[in-house]
């Protein structure tokens, strides 16, 4: 995606001088009727499940449903209840495994009883990985990394990927954001995140270019201005639609939640969910990852001091 | 028809046909919408864009001539003139009075036409003349957003609308996002804006046709106007030339802004860093006419916006460099070629070139020295047109003329088009298509007072294997009952072919046009709309009302999550279509064009829904630019001869947006463990925003310079009493704009509203120049 970050930085600021907000509304209507279903399976982690309600606008927080009987099976085979926790986390001890489907049946303090199923997709691997440390350049001339991957895929059958890139820098593990990107598999897709599916795909490989940024600059050895490069793990989540599909439509929700005066309004659009009945919402989704091996750039000992 | 005809041919035996141009005495300017009246045959006529009748009358009659600004003329014919005539007129300094204002008659005139002078007592923001922002003002026509020059015409989309300089389409309209329009107030001859009842030569837009006449330059003297403001300054140049009867005109305005943001950008950073923006339209024509018979032009247009971001950095020998560029604009050039064949036959053709292109590159030399960039990195969406027309237009009787002609165009569109030094992708994605139409339309006067006009319209268009072939007819009823009242009924089919994609707001342009093609085939709108017409409602006051219905179908959009397809192949999968519109109205106008105080009042009372079937789960929705109520109050008083003062009052409902009504919690994607708060939102676009209104007031002052010139300082406020117009609405936990720290502050959220356009005085300087004529010398 082309960004004119600056040019909307300066606009930004010129009309912020300019601009003045007014409250409009801060006392809104109760809107506590609903419950919220949180499912979210992540393989190899405990099985889980959250419970709560939905909030007015200007509530301090939401509440959460704590004396609800939540049963699990797996494949079919029942498993026992889930426990409470806090904050209105259930859990099983059970871990969650790709290619099993998961049914959980709720049972509410009020007697309501409703389902809750989904599948969980069996993790695909890397064939390939490599790191790029400079491939393409930001508009102030900073010259940023780039990865080259090739994942495997079930070709002509639909998967979802996620590929996260976690930098390990002095403040911790962080999330590189992806930029300048020129990839048709994420172009395609039409968000700047390394979210997609295998539409595209021409055979059980896929490949990949991902233009990141680290957001931060060094110079090295007299050379041009590039990006501070950090120590990384590549993350691959194999997911399963719903969870595609929610961390795409959790991207637009953010994107339109405040107005960006210069880069065009969104329409409000509401986040994910893929629960519905009456006084219920929420969303079951989730994912199997592998982790790569920690990838060390070539001046990573030398440039970053 | 026939019978109609043989009516029309036994009450015109024995009279003859008088034909010509209207045109300004000084300037030689054509004069549009002068009317014309034989007193003998009680017919009367208006002149064309092309400052060209035609009339019937007898031998010893008397032609009264009247235009508004003008003296009435009143021209004696022993016997009718075998060739044309011109009629040269003279302005008046006097104010019109009630009688020659009532003089006037044209049925078939658009609802809003504006000539050069009119805008000057329509205060605008910048005092900087701008023709689109003044028809915001007339009912039925509203901004898409506060200070934009995009047009919303009854419910329509902004890439719906016709922009004809001299009848050949332009693609982009707007500088600056929206904030200007490309047309310069300077060379404008007048300005025909028709929402409906299209004539039958206009087709390939669903919603309105703002068609612009450009002057064709002093014919008897040369003259000049140079003007700068706060944000451009602009040159014009016209006049006469060594061969007789050819005269040109040029004008150019260019944004002052751009070196002051290079310099200052480049200072306040030690040269590392050079930001500007900037903008330019050229606007040139040469006029031919070796007769009264001929007329030839040739035009050229062009205009771009342009936005540059260029760093450097030094390291001893090594000077490394990027360069992020984005250009967009249009190109245009026509020769045309208007001819009075016969006393009742006038022909037009044009041929003419047209390019609209978005152009994005981002290069970067590691070295300066170096030939080969080391990144590069380009953009280029194109719509390029070659197009040609030929229309008549025959007066065949005193109550009966006709047009028709044929239009053929070729356009090829590039949409989308990405390459970097590595790869290109999407190049061989363009489209080549034709497009083509047929027209005729006949205008049928009877019962002294009353017209009808049909005009069917036959449009065809080819992209590759999509066809579509689609009548597009056109119907006017006009029913007199007396000379100054009418009632009307109109009926008007259109047909799209292109469509645009863009993002409201976004200030860089990202206005991307693409053909119709299986998928998304060619967009329709059918209007039906009954009216009151009258040029004499209390003391002289026009008035006109009008009630509407607009249907629209087959309307492509981006998806609901989309905003841009930049560099993605696979773009189609980005758009929905088949959507389908429904616009409702009443509008009303009354104008007073006489006397001391002079202005206009407008009201529009408006409902427009739209339904996309991926869009709000299928159900019907608000048009995000629907505004209930729209009213406007213009008032201009001449104070003297060199004072003009002009006041605004504009008031509209808030446009709809869509309200939360409750959070929830949703995981975090990144660590699904965390969770978020989100909101939910309620029905699409059913809350609104504040009410909006405001009042802009503007003072003309004409004076002399020290040398004689003629001066106009031209000083306006817009919104004079700063209301703080809701731009958007945003939700948060304090009144803060900032939005990235606002998730980690505690507290209840609020609903805000953001305003942008506080009070804002301006004023521009224009000298006018002329060869061997100052006033002071006189």
């Amino acid at each position: 995606m082309i960004k004119f970050r600056f040019f909307f930085f300066l606009f930004f600021s010129f009309t912020f001088l300019l601009s003045c907000a007014r409250l409009i509304e801060d006392d809104f209507p109760a809107f506590d009727n609903t419950i919220v279903i949180n499912n979210i399976l992540v393989e190899g982690e405990a099985i889980s499940l959250n419970l709560s309600k939905t909030a007015s606008v200007s509530a301090k927080s939401v509440q959460f449903v704590e004396n609800a009987t939540i049963s699990l099976a797996i494949d079919g085979v029942y498993q026992g209840d889930l426990n409470y926790n806090e904050l209105g986390n259930y859990y099983s001890a059970v871990e969650a495994e790709g290619g099993k489907k998961y049914d959980f049946t709720v049972q509410l303090p009020t007697g309501k009883t409703f389902t809750v199923e989904q599948e969980l997709p069996i993790k695909k691997q890397f064939i390939s990985l490599k790191h790029i440390e400079q491939a393409h350049v930001n508009e102030e001339g900073v010259v940023e990394p780039s990865i080259l991957m090739q994942i495997s895929n079930d070709f002509p059958a639909n998967n979802y990927f996620q590929v996260l890139i976690w930098l390990k820098t002095f403040e911790g593990m962080v999330n590189a954001e992806l930029l300048n990107t020129d990839d048709i598999i994420l172009l395609n897709e039409g968000t700047p995140l390394a979210v997609f599916s295998n539409q595209l795909a021409a055979s059980d490989t896929l490949a990949l270019r991902l233009n990141y940024t680290t957001n931060s600059t060094s110079r090295f050895n007299d050379g041009p201005v590039q990006a501070r490069l950090y120590p990384m793990v590549i993350e691959l989540r194999t997911c399963n639609k719903a969870y595609y599909e929610f961390v795409k439509q959790n991207y637009f929700y953010e994107l339109s939640r405040y107005p960006d005066i210069t880069g065009g309004n969104q329409a409000a659009i509401s986040n994910y969910a893929n629960i519905f009945g009456e006084g219920i919402t929420g969303i079951a989704a989730g994912y199997s990852s592998i982790v790569s091996d920690t990838i060390f750039p070539s001046n990573y000992s030398n440039g970053n001091k | 028809m026939v019978a109609v005809f043989c009516f029309l041919s036994f009450i015109s035996a024995g009279q003859g046909t008088v034909s010509g141009y209207i045109r300004d005495e000084t300037s030689k300017e054509n004069l549009i919408g002068a009317f014309i009246y034989s007193q003998s045959t009680r017919q009367g006529a208006t002149t064309n864009t092309k400052g060209y009748f035609s009339l019937h009358a007898t031998a010893g009659d008397s032609l009264v001539v009247s235009y508004l600004g003008y003296q009435a003329q009143k021209i004696f014919l022993s016997n009718p003139p075998t060739t044309l005539l011109e009629i040269n007129m003279k302005q008046s300094n006097e104010t019109l009075n009630e009688v020659e204002v009532r003089a006037k008659r044209d049925l078939v005139a658009p609802m809003t036409s504006l000539s050069g002078s009119d805008f000057k007592a329509i205060p605008s923001i910048g005092a900087v003349n701008d023709v689109i922002k003044a028809i915001q003002l007339f009912p039925g026509i509203t901004a898409q957003n506060e200070g934009s020059s995009q047009l919303i015409v009854r419910g329509g989309r902004p890439g719906e609308n016709l922009y004809l300089l001299d009848n050949i389409p332009l693609i982009y309209v707007n500088h600056l996002g929206g904030f200007y329009s490309v047309f310069n107030s300077d060379i404008i001859n007048r300005l025909d804006v028709y929402k409906d009842a299209f004539p039958a030569k206009y087709g390939g837009k669903l919603s309105s046709v703002v068609s612009i006449t450009q002057r064709e330059g002093n014919a008897e003297a040369f003259k000049g106007n140079f003007s700068i403001g706060p944000m451009a300054g602009s040159l014009l140049l016209e006049g006469p030339t060594k061969i007789k009867n050819l005269t040109y005109i040029v004008s150019f305005r260019k944004t002052l802004i751009d070196a002051l943001m290079a310099l200052g950008t480049s200072l306040s950073n030690a040269n590392d860093f050079i930001f500007f923006y900037g903008f330019h339209d050229f606007n040139s024509k040469i006029t031919y006419k070796p007769d009264l018979k001929n007329t030839f032009s040739l035009s050229l247009y062009q205009g771009d916006d342009y936005l540059n971001y260029w760093t450097k950095f030094s390291d001893g020998d090594v000077v490394s460099k990027s360069r992020r560029q984005t250009i967009w604009g249009n190109w245009m050039l026509s020769g045309q070629w208007k001819r009075a064949v016969n006393q009742k036959l006038f022909s037009e053709s044009s041929l003419s070139y047209l390019r609209y292109r978005l152009k994005y590159k981002s290069i970067y030399r590691q070295d300066d020295r170096q030939e080969e960039s080391t990144f590069d990195n380009r953009f280029k969406s194109v719509l390029e047109e070659v197009r040609f027309a030929h229309s008549y237009e025959q007066f065949i009787k005193p109550n009966f003329s006709l047009q028709y002609g044929v239009q053929a165009s070729r356009k090829t569109f590039n949409p989308n088009s990405i390459s970097s030094k590595e790869k290109v992708f999407a190049s061989g994605e363009i489209d080549y298509a034709y497009e083509g139409a047929i027209f005729a339309e006949a205008a049928i006067n009877f019962f002294n007072y009353s017209n009808l006009v049909l005009g069917p319209r036959l449009n065809g268009f080819k992209n590759g294997k999509y066809t579509s072939l689609n009548l597009a007819p056109r119907a006017t009823l006009s029913i007199g009952l007396n000379r100054t009242n009418w009632l009307t009924a109109k009926y008007t089919k259109a047909n799209q072919y292109a469509y645009l994609l863009f993002t409201s707001g976004f200030i860089a342009n990202n206005e991307i046009w693409i053909p119709a093609y299986e998928e998304a085939p060619a967009a329709s709108s059918t209007q039906y709309s009954v009216g009151y017409k009258s040029d004499s409602f209390i003391r002289g006051l026009n008035l006109q009302v009008e009630v509407y219905q607009k249907y629209l179908n087959n309307i492509t959009v981006y998806r609901e999550d989309i905003s841009n397809i930049f560099g993605d192949t696979n773009w189609k999968n980005k758009l929905v279509n088949g959507g389908e519109g429904r616009s409702r109205g009443l509008e009303l106008l009354m104008k007073k064009s006489y006397g001391l105080y002079q202005g206009f009042i407008s009201y529009t009372l408006a409902r427009t829904e739209y339904n996309f079937g991926q869009i709000n789960e299928g159900k019907t929705y608000v048009y995000e630019f629907d505004r209930t109520h729209t009213f406007s109050l213009n008032l201009s008083r001449q104070l003297n001869r060199n004072l003009l003062l002009s006041a605004n009052w504009v008031y509209q409902t808030g446009l709809p947006f869509t309200p939360a009504i409750g959070k929830k919690l949703v995981p975090n994607p990144e660590d699904p463990s965390q969770y978020n708060e989100v909101l939910i939102y309620g029905e699409r676009n059913s809350a609104r925003l504040r009410d909006y209104h405001r009042l802009d007031l503007g003072l003309v002052y004409n004076t002399l310079s020290k040398n004689g010139r003629d001066v106009t300082w031209t000083f306006s406020i817009y919104n004079t009493y700063s209301r703080q117009n809701a731009y958007t609405n945003f939700y948060n936990t304090n009144s803060s704009l900032d939005y990235s720290f606002s998730e980690s502050q505690a507290g209840s959220l609020k609903q805000y509203q953001a305003s942008f356009f506080p009070i804002i005085p301006s004023f521009t300087y224009a000298l006018k120049f002329e060869k061997g004529n100052r006033k002071n010398e006189e």
